[in-house]
């Protein structure tokens, strides 16, 4: 059986909040604010709040089906093949964010802490400590994420604090940025920020208590809270035009800190947070990917298939040709259209489920 | 097998045992709702007498009432309560007592070689014949069950409907020594022998309570260890004390010398490197524990008692801590918990800073430690592990050689050493700073398996470092938190109460002022979750003369003979 242990919806909001902060730390926000200028932060606010209309649908799906996950709801509602490609088309999503998240720790880890490290050795590396954590279970995960969470989000918040001085609210004009039409429509294409919310889908079967819509709706206000605020932060240190070309922005934050002779370079310590913060949100969508594909086949453990999906999710990472190409298809596919594998695919489920009446075993 | 056929086995998956892994459930009120409103009573199936006045009166009929009083020191399964019997004629006495707590040849010589004697059992028979000890005749019963605690013994005759208390002399003692590995300033200093009977006797003599359960199990087919399992009947959750027993039990060995192979048999995991049983010399610990609502157990012939389940935090906890006022235990906690920090990292964090980040360094101290190092021969991550590898060497030295001649060898050993090395510029001083820092702390963990698990731990992490720096370090405190995380000890979670988080009991790592101290760890699921029904400085409130006096406490005003 898959059992992902025992836990409740705090550990389960954090399992879920690192993965959607994560990608604040690596190079998401610069997409933001090269689509936003200096309104980046609104595109992102807008983006949480389309994200939760979308949640809505798959909120309702999951309590149509307590305690099923995604998958077997898809093949229950329409039916096994067309089930199958809908489940395999958000595994697929999980795989590729997997991939790319992946090459771009890796890349990350070069381009600000060992740059003489070869890709290969790294990339490996953080492989095998990803793969770590599946292999003991969700519920270590679900431990460890809540009780660093305080921490986190101290470094995390201790960081723009630290910035304050260095803040310009004048940075934020123009208020509409692009204006505001192409506002609204960058933040219905950026609902993909908060695409994590999908996971609550195969978290189902190991939390039989779990209520999604209110996991799903405290995640989604600390996240619009914390993600928005984080936006606002960077873009007040710098203006657009230098946020904009900067490849890590919270690296850049974290460089200009300046406390005096002794105190320098405490970029370091920022890099112990957000190594962390990017290493859960790996382990966690390839624990995903893996689940995922157990409960498209059916299989009892999901173990198995450890090895050989870490080793796809290897090959594919280092298929990319270089950082850039890496950062441009996370921009896009993570960016831009996860919202499709991650919103689209539960609403049209549940559509369905609605038109044909199908209800859960349990929700009889 | 051939070492592939090996790595292809180790690679395998294999499906997990059928049976579903340990887990001490705690309360989920917001799920359930009926989370603390279980009666102990039913879960228990035995009479709980925690706070509760014995209901039931003398009847005069010797074995009723004995069979009585045994039910309130939870039944005829705890070994604690010893009782004998004389019949003449018709008649029978029944003599109970403590029988850690007597003296036996006191016992005897006072109590059963007189009564021994008597040719009709009444009242006045016996108190005659017991005239040379110190009686006293009641009909309390609560004041029977407090004497019992305090090592007399109870007689009750047939047809009195009361009982006579009789002095058997006190808590066996011997020259107990000092706990000397876990040595406090403040509170008791005393430490167990290999005596199982003198360390039931310990831990009894501050756990006078009747609801205190000893059960004795045989281990080892050849040695036939004695190993007494202890446990609060109505405090402990029966399910852990099954479980304890169920593992004892399911021992198959011959031969059980001490209690560390004993925790060794019943650890959840035994290849995990941290210890998921609190192994201690010091009753007060064993007490302490026991109170919370903890198994312990004792091994004949081992003078380290076992406490479990234990968390990582736990093991952080002395003491001492809870002698001093909770300003200076919170500091002293925190300094241990920084001593903690200091094992782990601090070596890790000198070969990242010096290997792959210097500029985090002040400019100054990375312009001194360039000077240093030119002159240094060896590689840091040599110079590194050389250090902590002598500095672990002069500790052992220290604890494995003659008492008198190795602590003052050690210091002499590890000046000339320490001195010739910086002087001959071998190792750098820096870094002699760090390891000594690093190994000092390793003297604040109270507990030593758990001081030696963060020293293993500092070699991973100095590795780690060595091969990513600062990010490696990230690496490993990630792969080092998931490790504890994924472990149990008896159900609990080893980061318990703070991943998972639970009901706070006011002793985490902060400790709150004693009086505001009431609740058990959630994390147990204790029949009882506070230790106290009420604020415990009633004086504070109530100006009145306290209604409870010492003899209210001990049952009506006794008969002196």
């Amino acid at each position: 059986m898959i059992r992902g242990g025992r836990f409740g919806t705090f550990e389960t909001v954090t399992v879920l909040l690192w993965p959607t902060l994560a990608k604040i730390y690596l190079s998401f926000s610069t997409g933001i604010i090269q689509e936003n200028y200096s309104a980046a932060w609104l595109g992102v606010f807008l983006g949480c709040l389309t994200a939760f209309l979308w949640f809505l649908p798959l909120a309702a799906l999951l309590k149509r089906f307590p305690g099923e996950d995604l998958a077997a709801i898809a093949e229950n509602v329409t039916g096994p093949v067309i089930g199958k490609i809908l489940s395999g088309l958000m595994v697929l999503y999980f795989l590729i964010s997997t991939t790319l998240l992946l090459r771009q720790i890796a890349e990350t880890v070069i381009g600000t802490a060992m740059p003489m490290i070869p890709l290969a050795v790294i990339i490996i590396t953080i492989t095998l400590i990803m793969l770590l954590p599946s292999v003991w279970g969700l519920e270590s995960v679900a431990r460890v994420s809540a009780l660093i969470t305080p921490y986190l989000l101290a470094g995390g918040i201790g960081l723009f604090l630290l910035q304050l001085g260095n803040m310009n609210p004048n940075y934020l004009a123009p208020l509409w940025g692009p204006g505001i039409s192409k506002l609204m429509i960058n933040g219905f294409f950026r609902a993909s920020i908060l695409s994590e919310l999908v996971f609550l889908g195969f978290l189902a079967p190991s939390l039989p208590k779990l209520n999604p819509f209110k996991t799903g709706l405290i995640l989604i206000a600390a996240a619009t809270v914390l993600l928005t605020g984080a936006m606002l932060a960077t873009q007040m240190v710098f203006p657009p035009p230098v946020a904009a070309e900067h490849t890590y922005p919270f690296y850049e934050m974290a460089r200009s800190i300046y406390f005096g002779r002794f105190y320098q370079r405490i970029e370091f310590l920022f890099i112990l947070v957000w190594i962390t913060i990017v290493l859960f949100s790996l382990s966690l969508r390839f624990y995903f990917t893996t689940v995922g594909l157990a409960r498209i086949f059916r299989m009892p453990y999901y173990q198995p298939l450890l090895g050989m999906t870490a080793l796809a999710v290897l090959a594919v990472a280092l298929i990319y040709p270089d950082y850039t190409a890496a950062v441009y298809l996370d921009n896009l596919f993570r960016g831009r259209w996860a919202w499709g594998p991650s919103f689209l695919v539960p609403a049209f489920i549940y559509l369905t489920a609605v038109v044909a009446g199908k209800r859960g075993k349990n929700n009889a | 097998m051939p070492i592939g056929a090996q790595i292809l086995k180790f690679l395998q998956f294999k499906e997990p045992m059928a049976e579903p892994e340990f887990v001490l459930a705690w309360d989920e009120p917001e799920e359930t709702g009926e989370g603390r409103k279980r009666e102990p009573d039913q879960i228990l199936n035995r009479p709980i007498a925690l706070d509760e006045r014995p209901d039931w009166e003398l009847t005069g009929d010797p074995h009723r009432d004995a069979a009585n009083f045994i039910r309130f020191f939870g039944g005829p399964d705890n070994q604690i309560l010893g009782q004998r019997r004389f019949t003449t004629g018709k008649s029978t006495i029944v003599i109970l007592f403590c029988q850690y707590l007597i003296d036996p040849g006191q016992h005897s010589a006072l109590i059963l070689e007189p009564l021994s004697k008597i040719s009709k059992y009444d009242l006045e028979n016996v108190l005659t014949a017991l005239s040379s000890n110190r009686t006293q005749v009641s009909d309390d019963i609560r004041y029977g069950l407090n004497q019992l605690g305090q090592g007399r013994s109870l007689i009750l005759i047939p047809g009195a409907k009361k009982f006579i208390m009789a002095g058997t002399g006190q808590a066996p003692h011997r020259p107990v020594a000092e706990a000397i590995n876990e040595r406090v300033v403040f509170g008791p200093q005393e430490g167990f022998s290999e005596d199982l009977a003198t360390n039931i006797a310990l831990v009894q003599k501050r756990f006078r309570s009747n609801l205190l359960t000893v059960e004795t199990v045989e281990v080892g087919s050849m040695s036939r260890t004695r190993c007494a399992i202890l446990s609060v009947n109505g405090i402990t959750n029966p399910r852990l004390t099954a479980e304890v027993k169920r593992r004892i039990n399911g021992i198959n060995l011959s031969h059980l010398t001490d209690s560390g192979m004993l925790e060794q048999l019943i650890e959840d995991n035994s290849r995990h490197l941290y210890p998921q049983i609190l192994s201690t010399e010091r009753p007060d610990r064993i007490a302490a524990a026991l109170d919370e609502g903890k198994v312990a157990v004792l091994v004949d012939g081992s003078q380290m008692a076992l406490a479990m389940p234990i968390t990582v935090i736990g093991q952080l906890h002395s003491m001492e801590d809870y002698s001093v006022r909770w300003p200076y235990a919170v500091y002293l906690r925190l300094i241990r918990i920084l001593g903690a920090f200091l094992i782990l990292f601090l070596p890790a964090f000198y070969l990242a800073a010096n290997l792959y980040q210097p500029e985090l360094l002040p400019t100054d101290v990375l312009i001194a430690l360039v000077t240093i190092k030119q002159q240094a021969p060896l590689p840091t991550i040599i110079e590194v592990l050389l250090l902590e590898f002598i500095f672990d060497v002069l500790r052992e030295a220290g604890f494995r050689g003659p008492r008198n001649m190795a602590a003052p060898l050690t210091i002499v050993v590890g000046t000339v050493l320490g001195l010739t090395a910086a002087f001959t510029g071998i190792v750098n001083p820096v870094l002699m700073l760090v390891i000594a820092v690093s190994g000092i702390a390793g003297f604040l963990i109270p507990e030593f398996s758990t001081s030696l698990s963060f020293r293993l731990t500092r070699y991973f992490y100095t590795l780690i470092a060595f091969l990513f720096g600062f990010i490696g370090i990230a690496f490993g405190a990630f792969i080092h938190l998931h490790l504890l995380a994924k472990q149990k000890s008896f159900g609990v979670p080893m980061l318990a109460p703070i991943g998972p988080f639970t009901r706070r009991s006011g002793d985490i790592i902060l400790i709150k002022p004693l009086a505001s101290r009431d609740k058990r760890p959630d994390f147990l699921d204790a029949l009882r979750s506070r230790k106290k029904p009420e604020k415990p400085q009633t004086w504070k409130t109530d100006q009145s003369q306290p209604e409870k006096t010492l003899g209210d406490l001990e049952g009506s005003a006794p008969k002196n003979d």
